[in-house]
């Protein structure tokens, strides 16, 4: 057994920590592991925000690395551990403490599945909008730690727009409580948001407080077809200046559709380039007047069909395929990079253009499906074969995705975080005033190093994100 | 399923996504990704296949903790059947000690057991050799031969009646439920000569080569001509029937064709019920029940609901839905009895969701989820779906 467990075994109840080489190997990566994957040393399930702050003094007293984790099912190898250490498994905290009808709040540690916290409190008609479509497993502090959004994001904004309050356990193992339930606020920094989206480098949140909506009473599924991607992108830029607001605006390839198609029980017609799924939610008036005006905005721009969906149960299954697409796509393809790359609104049509005659010029197949309703696209690198040739491509191709991307004004990642694999483009992005900004405020949070480290900014002389 | 390598290409299919996490019973009762299915899977290729990993106590543990509830294929974007791994990498291991292999073999022959090995086996759960939860095996088993059962009125079609090892010899008065809801309804009904259990305790317990023994004697058992369906009560050994037994044979077996031929004809009773349609309203059974769904529910798309959607045509009956009602209750067949707490912190969830139902009653098809959600103390009221639908003021 290594040191690190029979410490932990000391501190710790023996259920909270493993250290078999066949229970590390499920932890040595998120859901980018045929990217890069290593065993952490140990893993531990706390149960507590004490367990966390007793797991981090040990941690710091020995100078070992700790990566916080949910389920794991980050995009950008945030939960990777890349340098051993201690993996922290945070899904057994998983108490929902509070849901305040009268505040529109909730309480809950960083454990709780979404999809179980969203359940749970659409019981009393509350809504939490952020909705990756990993939220069958996904947890609230993996949400908050990534910023995560999903197709939502058009209409309510990503889980960003939802965090009121945290509590941290900082790298030495003292905890920190910060903001509250109050739906405004404005006293000193805004520490909160700093820990949202810091993705496991600052510290480990173990409660969050979130802001809640009224469910909203009425939905409606709508398809437009379009001939081209082009057309499709700049319907969504249209749809956007013409401020109609659909609740989700997805935007999906042929390959996508017909990756879906065997469980609709209408198909979607193969005939176009490009597919618009959308849900429209509100007042049962306002949804079919939305409806209406998009079928119409829609078919102005050349859609070749549009289909309103009125079974719920079909409009779930549309839902269902969109939300296991990417995996879906993996049966098919060998490997897949998966980008995040989000671009202002009305740069869409221009970056879908790019993108296209990038995967034509290289000879690379690039699938394009995304939240384009909030210009966060996904272009995924898929190959059928690994080999050098085939990986050298897919990098050079990520390269330039990227590129065109920040060219147009956009970011690398709208949703799934820096982590490990897109830490070699961060400085492209934000410049080195910036980095060095926010290396002194990781200093400052952590100066031995130990938070989750490799992540964000590439770890001098390793680059682990090389596929 | 003829070996573990021919399902190298699923495992290479993996996204690695997590969503198996959703869903896993093991996985739910231990909440570490150990017990996950995608782990599972990782551990059985690295130890099985590439043996790049030796394969340890811890490994095996890994292996066994597996419900074979199927969950994992059903919620994987890519199907992939982590379920069929588990049961060929426990054939692989060997599970049992020769023991209770001989006597599960020797209760899959008869579907039950009789005479001193009856006794010995209910003194055995006496002395808490056995889970008390399994109820002791009858005197008289339904069904020791053919039986046969005219149609009640108009005959409006035949079947052949898979008695089911515990409706058979541990709740026979489930077998006469059945028997008179499907007579009752205008189906004539008979029991075969020669049928074996299904098959699904072997396999769980890694006796492979003795399921596809059982499996083949069943498709000849069953492939009588002049009957419209096969019909069983439990959900399992439809699923047996209907799924596995053709995959456990392969397409070289020599009773391949004749496999599929029966899977085409296998329905569960309440799902055959339903599709064929009451032909009266049975009696009135004033009661609040709340429907439990087995796992072994993927051979048709309509089979967990079939219960619901039958009772609602039962005057009287209030149905008070539980949430997760497809959430596994723990039993696993017999998994229960070797991992009871894993299996306990399953059920203790389900119990849950069934007392916030505010239920008095768990309607399901399984003999084996129901005694295992009754408990040892049959707390809990359990009963067939079939169990409700009556006619002419029996007494239950
Ligand atoms: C099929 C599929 C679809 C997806 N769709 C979307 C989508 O639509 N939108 C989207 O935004 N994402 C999506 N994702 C990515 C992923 O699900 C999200 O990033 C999610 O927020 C990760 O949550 P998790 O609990 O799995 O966290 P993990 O993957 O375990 O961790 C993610 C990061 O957060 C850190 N972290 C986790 N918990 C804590 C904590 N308690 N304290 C501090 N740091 C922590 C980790 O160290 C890591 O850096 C998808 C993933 C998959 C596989
Ligand atoms: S069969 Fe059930 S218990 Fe086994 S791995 Fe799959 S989901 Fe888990
Ligand atoms: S759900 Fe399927 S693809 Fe996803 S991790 Fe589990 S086994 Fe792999």
């Amino acid at each position: 057994m290594k040191a690190i467990a029979k410490d932990l075994f000391r501190i710790l109840p023996r259920s909270a920590v493993l250290q078999a080489p066949e229970d590390l190997l499920a932890y040595a990566a998120d859901a980018t592991a045929d990217l890069f994957s290593r065993s952490p040393d140990a893993v531990v399930l706390p149960r507590s925000t004490d367990d966390v702050a007793a797991v981090l003094c040990y941690a710091a007293s020995r100078k070992v690395p700790v990566t916080p984790r949910g389920a794991g099912s980050g995009l950008a190898g945030g939960a990777t551990p890349v340098e051993g250490g201690i993996v922290l498994d945070m899904k057994r905290m998983n108490r929902v403490m509070a849901v305040n009808r009268g505040n529109m709040t909730a309480q809950a540690e960083a454990g709780v599945v979404l999809e179980n916290f969203k359940r749970l409190i659409a019981k009393e008609n509350l809504f939490y909008p952020p909705d990756p479509q990993s939220a069958a497993v996904c947890t609230l502090g993996g949400n908050v730690a990534t910023r995560a959004g999903g197709p939502r994001g058009v209409k309510y904004g990503t889980t960003v727009h939802y965090v009121l309050g945290l509590t941290t356990v900082l790298p030495d193992g003292e905890v920190v409580k910060t903001g509250g339930s109050c739906v405004k606020q404005s006293v000193g920094y805004d520490l909160t948001h700093l820990f949202t989206g810091s993705e496991g480098t600052l510290g480990v949140i173990t409660e969050v407080t979130l802001r809640l909506l009224p469910l909203p009473p009425a939905h409606a599924t709508a398809v437009a077809v379009a001939r081209t991607s082009e057309d499709a992108a700049s319907m969504v830029s249209e749809i956007i200046a013409r401020g109609t607001v659909p609740a989700m605006l997805e935007y999906l390839t042929l390959m996508a559709a017909a990756t879906m198609n065997p469980t609709l029980k209408i198909p979607l017609p193969l005939t176009g380039e490009a597919y618009l799924l959308m849900d429209i939610d509100g007042t049962a008036a306002q949804v079919a007047a939305d409806c209406a005006l998009l079928s119409d905005l829609c078919r102005e721009k050349g859609a070749l069909e549009v289909r309103i969906v009125e079974d719920p149960v079909e409009a779930a299954a549309y839902w269902k395929a969109r939300a296991s697409l990417y995996p879906l796509i993996l049966t098919m393809a060998k490997k897949a990079i998966i980008e995040d790359v989000t671009v202002p609104r009305d740069r869409l049509p221009e970056f879908v253009r790019k993108i296209g005659e990038l995967s034509a010029k290289m000879g690379v197949l690039i699938g394009m499906a995304g939240h384009a309703g909030d210009g966060n696209m996904h272009p995924s690198v898929l190959f059928g074969e690994v080999n050098e040739k085939t990986m050298q491509d897919a990098r050079f191709a990520v390269r330039e995705i990227v590129r065109a991307g920040l060219a147009l004004g956009g970011t690398i990642s709208g949703e799934h975080g820096v982590g490990l694999h897109k830490a070699e483009f961060i400085e492209e992005e934000m410049g080195s005033a910036q980095i060095a900004l926010m290396k002194r405020v990781k200093a400052a949070f952590d100066p031995l190093g130990i938070m989750n480290p490799g992540k964000i900014w590439p770890a001098a002389g390793v680059d682990h994100a090389k596929p | 399923m003829q070996s573990l390598e021919a399902y190298r290409p699923f495992m290479e299919k993996c996204s690695h996504c997590a969503f198996c996490q959703a869903t896993c019973p093991s996985f739910g009762a231990d909440i570490s990704e150990s017990q996950m299915p995608r782990a599972r899977m990782e551990i059985i290729r690295a130890c099985l296949l590439d043996k790049s990993m030796p394969l340890t106590r811890r490994a095996r543990q890994i292996i066994a903790r597996c419900l074979l509830c199927g969950n994992c294929n059903r919620t994987c974007p890519a199907a992939i059947p982590v379920e069929e791994m588990s049961a060929l990498a426990r054939a692989e291991i060997g599970g049992l000690n020769p023991f209770t292999r001989s006597v599960t073999r020797r209760f899959a022959r008869n579907r039950g057991l009789s005479g001193i090995w009856r006794v010995a086996a209910n003194a055995g759960r006496g002395m808490g050799l056995a889970p008390r939860e399994v109820p002791p095996i009858a005197a008289a088993p339904f069904a020791p031969g053919a039986l046969s059962f005219p149609a009640a009125g108009e005959e409006r079609a035949r079947i052949l009646y898979f008695v089911g090892c515990a409706a058979n010899s541990l709740c026979p008065e489930t077998a006469r439920d059945v028997v008179s809801a499907l007579t009752r309804n205008g189906i004539a009904v008979a029991v075969p000569d020669g049928i074996v259990c299904c098959g699904a305790p072997l396999y769980s317990a890694g006796d492979l080569e003795k399921a596809r023994e059982n499996a083949r004697v069943n498709v000849e058992a069953l492939s009588i001509e002049g009957f419209d369906a096969v019909v069983t009560e439990c959900t399992t050994c439809a699923s047996f029937l209907k799924e596995k037994t053709i995959k456990l044979l392969g397409p070289e077996d020599p009773l391949a064709e004749k496999a599929k031929a029966l899977s085409a004809r296998v329905y569960e009773a309440t799902d055959y019920l339903l599709g064929k349609g009451l032909s009266a309203e049975p009696d009135p059974a004033p009661r609040a029940v709340t429907f439990h769904v087995p796992c072994h529910r993927g051979f048709s798309p309509t089979v967990d609901e079939a219960p619901r959607r039958l009772l609602e045509k039962v005057p009287g009956l209030t149905i008070r839905d539980m949430e997760r009602p497809d959430a596994c209750c723990g039993a696993g067949g017999l998994f229960f009895a070797k991992n009871r707490a894993v299996s306990g912190e399953i059920r203790r969830r389900k119990l849950s969701d069934i007392e916030a139902s505010g239920a008095e009653c768990v309607v399901t098809p399984c003999p084996m989820c129901r005694a295992f959600i009754s408990g040892a103390d049959r707390r809990i009221e359990t009963v067939h779906p079939l169990s409700l639908v009556r006619y002419g003021k029996e007494e239950p």
